[in-house]
């Protein structure tokens, strides 16, 4: 019994190495793909000039591309990293959180409120005092905000049960979507062009700010989300066995609900709708890591954000010279990747 | 002694449990039957702290307050499916939720290895949870309980989904782990005749009330069954002396009997 305990003992080891193993595998692709982001770009840069700005800005030899990395790239690359990454791990909790594998940061309706906020700020012209420019993303976070009391108070009343939320969520989706709808009728044609330029997102908004203030969300939420990681490990059995178990399964719902609001609505304000990768980084992830959050967590951060990075390589590489909307490029690059672990997958993984 | 205190369950201002009381011996395995719908998986619940309900829990005479429930009394609910991909491992793991970090000790480890060799599912450890059949699923479960070395384990129909050679096992390791640790189980059951060879004691419960307790040869009667029941049923003592039930024939009346 005692050597096939061991035996088993080492068999179960070498899981975790597999799994270690793609963790660090998909870090090592996620550097190379952020480095070939900021490599790449509308300006033409000669590569070595962009590494030598990156690397020493101060001795580079010419300033204009100094200015074009610093200013432009590494803010929009940072940007797509935080954007993935935080809507990786909305993902991976919103379908944790709902055993549902077709749940992501939008199920809820959170970015069609942030939509219908940039919506109407961009119709009725109105701007912020003192800070102006800030206008849209605010207004976004505000309307995102929104839509999570929404939710959270039509859960309280009924139950934070998957249903109840589901349901809650599903309705002020359509709500905020019909609102943003009658906006966009409302609106001139130029109007519309800015409102539905903003719906297909865009890092092309990014600056250091919104890097700064999306970078410390999408810390403060992992830090939230740390202690729960075995908590909700244990809620993918099912709310009874996790009650079980000791998890108050109530009370952990609410707790992540609110990390899932925080994290969408700091990534939506500032760069627009971008679909697809909530939903299908946490799916690659779990192929790769399984279901234990300590490893799902940082791969589906991982695995968001290399879709991400893919999506904005491809972005500013399918029409030269110019940078097409991330958000539209978003699934293209993420499907042959979904496709591809479906085919070769042995198991089913959600 | 672990005793339960006039518990007492309404949903919806129906009575599903009235002041249900009793105490379970240590290193005691307790039956609870009774008809469908009567109560029994409301009462494991109740007891574990799971659901809202009036009425104590004590053990060695001091009342059990939540967070003291979760860590002396194991609950294993019926099994209704697990579509995750969580390994059979990580479920085990899983029993000690309370206790676990960031990174997991090579003894925890080989501790839930041990408790699935109890069950010789050591081989499975690696597959999803998803992945493997009912009854071995109900097994991991067990594991699961009994990785958690509670001093109370209360089982909803641990049998349920295994076949004839398999519900001998699990009930015989439950015993074994009740004389070898003093643990106290009480487990709802519907078959009459392992309940019998097995438990110490059988409750019966109907309509939110316990109608019957004892010794299996003192209650295990067709009185009692047809009372509960409502059937005709032969009461029998086997060749190896263990008292085996055959329903003869269903008597009119309704569903079930509730309060």
């Amino acid at each position: 019994m005692a050597t096939d305990a061991t035996t088993a003992g080492s068999a179960s080891g070498r899981q975790m190495a597999r799994r270690l193993f793609w963790l660090v595998f998909i870090c090592g692709l996620l550097a190379v793909a952020f480095i070939g982001d900021i490599l790449t770009g509308p300006a033409f840069l000669n590569v070595f000039d962009v590494l030598a700005a990156l690397v020493s800005p101060a001795t580079a030899d010419d300033p204009t591309t100094v200015i074009i990395v610093h200013s432009i790239r590494l803010p929009m690359s940072l940007m797509a990293l935080i954007v993935g990454a935080s809507l990786g791990i909305a993902g991976a909790e919103m379908q944790t959180l709902l055993g549902n594998p077709l749940a992501s940061p939008y199920t809820l309706g959170f970015s069609a409120a942030a939509g219908f906020g940039a919506a109407i700020t961009i119709l009725f012209g109105f701007t912020l005092p003192f800070i102006p420019s800030m206008t849209i993303p605010v207004m976004a976070f505000l309307c995102a905000g929104l839509a999570c009391l929404m939710v959270y108070g039509l859960a309280h009343i009924r139950g934070i049960t998957a249903e109840v939320m589901v349901l809650a969520g599903i309705a002020t989706l359509f709500l905020f979507q019909s609102m943003q709808s009658l906006v966009q009728y409302l609106a001139s044609p130029e109007v519309l062009q800015e409102i539905v330029f903003w719906m297909f997102g865009s890092m092309l908004k990014a600056t250091w700010f919104s890097v700064s203030v999306s970078g410390v969300i999408l810390v403060i939420a992992v830090a939230l989300l740390l202690p729960d990681f075995w908590k909700l490990t244990a809620l993918r059995l099912g709310d009874e066995r996790a009650a079980s178990l000791g998890v108050n399964v109530g009370a952990l719902r609410r707790r992540v609900f609110f990390v899932v609001a925080l994290l969408t609505a700091g990534a939506v304000a500032f760069v627009g709708t971008i679909g697809f990768v909530g939903l299908v980084a946490p799916h690659l992830a779990r192929m790769m890591v399984g279901e234990d959050q300590r490893l799902l967590i940082p791969a589906s951060a991982v695995c968001g954000g290399l879709i991400m990075m893919g999506a904005s390589i491809a972005s500013k590489l399918l029409s030269p010279g110019a940078v097409v909307p991330i958000g539209i490029v978003t699934a293209l690059v993420g499907v042959p990747f979904l496709f591809g672990l479906i085919l070769t997958g042995r198991q089913r993984h959600w | 002694m672990f005793e339960i205190r006039e518990i007492s369950v309404a949903f919806d201002g129906r009575t599903i449990l009235d002041r249900v009381g009793m105490g379970l011996e240590q290193g005691t395995f307790t039956a609870l039957v009774g008809p469908n719908g009567t109560g029994k998986s409301t009462l494991l619940k109740s007891i574990a702290g799971l659901i809202p309900a009036k009425g104590q829990a004590a053990l060695a005479g001091q009342v059990l307050n939540q967070s003291e429930k979760l860590k002396t009394i194991a609950y294993m609910p019926q099994d209704t499916g697990a579509q995750s991909s969580l390994t059979v491992l990580e479920v085990v793991l899983l029993g000690r939720l309370q206790s676990l970090g960031m990174r997991i000790g090579d003894d925890i480890r080989a501790q839930a290895i041990a408790a699935l060799a109890r069950f010789h599912l050591e081989e499975l450890q690696d597959r999803p949870i998803g992945a493997i059949s009912g009854g071995q699923r109900q097994l991991v479960f067990l594991a699961q309980s009994l990785f958690r070395a509670p001093k109370v384990l209360l089982l909803d129909e641990p049998t349920a989904a295994l076949d004839l050679r398999h519900q001998l096992i699990v009930l015989d390791r439950i015993r074994a782990t009740c004389c070898d640790s003093g643990m106290i189980t009480m487990a709802a059951m519907h078959d009459l005749s392992l309940a019998a060879r097995f438990a110490d004691r059988i409750v019966f419960l109907n309509g939110g009330v316990i109608c019957a307790d004892g010794a299996p040869d003192k209650v295990l009667n067709p009185e009692i069954l047809q009372q509960v029941y409502g059937v005709e049923a032969e009461v029998q003592i086997g060749q190896s002396g263990v008292l085996h039930v055959s329903p003869v024939r269903a008597l009119q009346g309704g569903w079930t009997n509730s309060v």
